[in-house]
């Protein structure tokens, strides 16, 4: 039992850092419906940003996580003024011109840092190990954790209590909201898209002493997100938590009980939630 | 005459509205039945629910004497019950005749037949020179016709219909009841119309609904006069 | 007169693209052999994204199932190439009526995400089950195939070229025919509007995982391709960028055209062969961003894709019919 312990915490820590990225995603996709595909891009960033400005002490750590957040929501805005002419031909084609961006913005970063996965210096209180229940863990993975229980109970709070929350709610519920509620929808779709970037890039800053920036992480956050906004139902962000904490506990325990079949473990939990759930979550019934 | 269609029952909730609360209701065989009411009455929700559209929280549906209460959209269409929706849906990169021969294929076995029956169609409805059209290209009014004929190509028992007259211009009404007029004498027909003229014109009975339950069912001209309706219905129709 | 070209067009093109080798040196020859592979690829991606409207990123697994077969298969000393694309289709097939019970249930952007997770996985395996596919080294160089049992080794950069021409039109053929069956009509008729069609008494589910299916043989078909015309094989082959690339190609082809996904496919491996040589060392690792380069630019200056250029004809002509219904 003592030996699951540790990798349940893991699966845990894994499992907010996904909830962290899916939010953003799941919230691009249910307001602005927009299909982000270089939202993983821009984990990365905020976690070369980290790099670039972590120097072991506190004041470089917090430094570096406000300089990720108001990247990752520049590039955010940027994207939503990129997609905002595509907005009437639907999913495919926001796909591409993302998908064609991610591409480009990962090329320039492996230009400006190099090909290897980089490792940012934290704080020395966070660096070392600390004793859980009689075994060594990271500190940081703690530290991660109370930080990203702090963050979704805070952004569950913005959404359920404040007035931004209520329309946010209202408009995933029904698109043609936007216009009901009296505000710009252009505006919507920025503040959304940039809200969604700042998440993203905290999102890397904070979890890159756990999956540190790199050339190929991009498409591994990504594809374990959508996977989980796929779980969770589009747009919806307590179904994110939810599903993210389980595929984090998978991605956990996984390799003690399957081994090398962990990967497959995601992909087949999503199998039997698509199939058991069936056609009538499609958004088809009452469509009309 | 037999019932052929009922609800027993029936029970539809939005979160916290009832859409629809405990209906009981029929058509019988060859019925020409209209659902009438106000904005939110429940009138379509109940179309959706006949058609398994939207599944029903509670109650039971029997068509032809087989409950089919958690019978999928498509079997209820296999099984007899035909459809239009309040806009009109089409295939829209299709023609029109092609419409008519998807919509008659899983009626028949062979797709010579299909064909037929289609060109059969178009020709009862008056919609001849919309076979080679590509449906999307259509007007509204022609839409609206090729719908009608797209659900009644597979020769259905029940035919549903979600207010067919919104949206039609003069000449388009005219052609609607010429075309409601001449249907199947042995075709039942449940009608959700805000259009009272187009109810006068078809209907044998109708059911006012309101706030998710039966207000009273009856002959046309009894509905008209019957008080509870002059208060509840017409009075709110009165709006522009 | 244009009229009656015009109903010649495909021997035209198939002349045409025969006629390639005698113009172009042996290497550009293969390069056009692997692009033809791509393009059976891109036809069972068309089929799902635009005649189904069911846009994919999934294709890649059926397509590297397929490749991977048929590399196993010529080790192991089988090496008739009929029977080894036959085989690579039906595995296809097989896999993507597996996998399809459960991707069907999605729709729009649902499916894309699905797909695309299907296509990182597919990479990974690909990486990782090394005793099949040799890890990110690729397979071992794999021995020619033969046209029928006790045949010659094909390995004249022309017959292999003229080979996968063929077999590239038989396939385009058989789902243009597809598409024009009464089958392609229904799927279609989904295409455009899946609730009239469930209203109808269609079972739509069914009719779309058959048509995940079909496309599944497609992509094994195209596989089983790459793998006899290159003679290797590796996760680069099937990894996000190839899926990626693949559905560009689709979209600038017309999204439902099949003749437009192969012509799509040829224009794109073509050009960033050209840029990469053009640009010559600095090019180097660099195929990634001429992709997303022509991405970015291909959505916003050819909304319609390429056949969208010439839309204006065809369109005079549908306003002329609407006014007189």
């Amino acid at each position: 039992m003592d030996a699951y312990l540790l990798n349940v915490v893991n699966g845990v820590a894994y499992g907010l850092l996904l909830f962290t990225v899916a939010a953003g995603l799941t919230l691009a996709l249910g307001v602005a419906d927009v299909l982000n595909l270089a939202h993983g891009s821009l984990y990365v960033v905020g976690g070369y940003v980290a790099w670039a400005f972590t120097d072991g002490g506190w004041g470089g750590f917090v430094l570096a996580l406000l300089v990720a957040v108001a990247v990752g929501a520049l590039l955010g805005a940027g994207l939503s003024a990129a997609v905002a002419p595509l907005s009437k031909r639907g999913h495919l084609p926001q796909a591409l011109l993302t998908f064609g961006i991610s591409l480009l913005l990962i090329q320039a970063l492996v230009a400006m840092f190099g090909a290897d996965d980089l490792s940012p210096a934290m704080p020395a209180a966070l660096d070392g190990d600390v004793s859980l229940m009689g075994h060594r863990y990271p500190g940081y993975r703690l530290a991660f954790i109370g930080i990203a229980v702090v963050l979704a109970v805070a952004g569950w709070m913005i959404m359920s209590r404040t007035r931004v929350g209520a329309r946010v709610r209202a408009i995933v519920d029904d698109r043609d909201m936007v216009a009901c509620l009296g505000t710009n929808p252009r505006l919507v779709m920025v503040g959304v898209l940039a809200a969604s970037g700042a998440l993203a890039g905290l999102a890397g800053a904070l979890g890159s002493p756990i999956f540190g920036p790199g050339p190929t992480r991009a498409h591994d956050i990504m594809i374990t997100s959508l996977v989980i906004v796929v779980l969770g139902g589009l747009g919806s962000i307590p179904g994110a938590f939810v599903a993210a904490l389980v595929v984090g506990q998978i991605e956990g325990l996984g390799p003690l009980i399957a081994g090398d079949w962990t990967s497959y473990l995601v992909l087949g939990a999503m199998a039997v939630v698509l199939v058991v759930r069936g056609p009538r979550r499609l958004g088809l019934a009452a469509a009309r | 005459m037999t019932t052929l269609l009922s609800a027993k029952g029936l029970t539809r909730s939005y979160g916290k509205l009832r859409a629809v609360d405990g209906i009981d209701w029929e058509v019988r065989r060859g019925q020409r039945h209209a659902l009438i009411g106000c904005n939110g009455a429940g009138k379509s929700t109940m179309l959706h629910l006949l058609a398994g559209t939207i599944r029903a929280d509670a109650g039971t549906i029997t068509f032809d004497g087989r409950d089919i209460t958690r019978a999928p959209a498509a079997r209820r269409a296999r099984l007899g019950i035909s459809r239009t929706f309040q806009t009109p849906a089409l295939f829209d990169t299709l023609s029109g005749l092609d419409n008519l021969i998807v919509g008659a294929l899983p009626h028949v076995r062979r797709r010579t037949t299909a064909r037929e029956r289609a060109e059969r169609q178009l020709e009862a409805l008056g919609l001849g020179d919309c076979a080679s059209i590509i449906a999307g290209n259509l007007s509204h009014g022609r839409r609206r016709l090729l719908e009608i004929a797209l659900a009644l190509v597979s020769e259905p028992t029940v035919l549903l219909l979600d207010e067919p007259a919104a949206g039609l211009t003069e000449a388009d009404l005219e052609r609607l009841l010429h075309c409601l007029d001449n249907l199947p004498a042995e075709l039942s027909v449940v009608l959700v119309e805000h259009h009272q003229d187009v109810v006068t014109a078809v209907a044998d009975i109708v059911t006012v609904l309101h706030e998710g339950r039966i207000l009273t069912a009856g002959k046309p001209d009894e509905v008209a006069s019957h008080p509870d309706v002059i208060e509840v219905y017409l009075g709110a129709a009165v709006e522009p | 007169m244009i009229a009656r070209l015009s109903r010649w067009w495909p021997v035209i093109l198939l002349a045409v693209l025969a006629a390639i080798p005698f113009t172009v040196d042996t290497w550009t020859v293969g390069t056009l052999s692997r692009t033809l592979a791509v393009g059976v690829l891109a036809i069972s991606v068309a089929l799902l994204t635009g005649i189904a409207g069911l846009p994919t990123l999934g294709q890649v697994a059926p397509y590297a199932v397929g490749a991977y077969l048929t590399v196993a298969l010529a080790a192991a000393g089988f090496s008739v190439g009929p029977m080894q694309l036959l085989l690579a289709a039906a595995a296809g097939a097989v896999f993507n009526a597996a996998i399809g019970a459960a991707v069907i249930r999605t729709r729009g952007a649902a499916f894309l995400m699905v797909t695309l997770a299907v296509c990182g996985l597919t990479e990974e395996v690909a990486q990782q089950w090394t005793s099949v596919t040799g890890g990110s080294d690729g397979t071992g160089w794999m021995p020619a195939f033969t046209l029928w049992w006790g045949g010659a080794d094909v390995t004249d950069k022309s017959t292999v070229y003229w080979y996968a021409l063929a077999v590239t039109a038989i396939a385009a053929a058989a789902m243009i025919a597809l598409n024009r069956s009464t089958a392609g009509t229904l799927v279609r008729a989904a295409r455009d509007d899946e609730l009239r069609m469930r209203a109808s008494g269609h079972r739509v589910g069914v009719l779309l995982w058959g048509t995940y299916t079909v496309a599944g043989a497609v992509a094994g078909l195209a596989g089983g391709l790459l793998a006899e015309v290159v003679r290797f094989v590796s996760p680069s082959d099937v990894d996000l960028s190839a899926s990626a690339l693949v559905l560009l190609a689709v979209v600038i082809g017309g999204t439902s055209s099949i003749v437009g996904a192969v012509l799509g496919a040829a224009v794109l491996l073509v050009m960033q062969d050209q840029i990469i040589t053009a640009l010559g060392d600095a090019a180097q690792g660099q195929a990634p961003v001429v992709l997303g380069a022509v991405a970015v630019a291909c959505v916003y200056l050819l909304p319609k894709g390429l056949s969208g250029l010439r839309e204006h004809l065809p369109r005079r002509r549908r306003s002329r019919r609407q006014e007189a219904a």
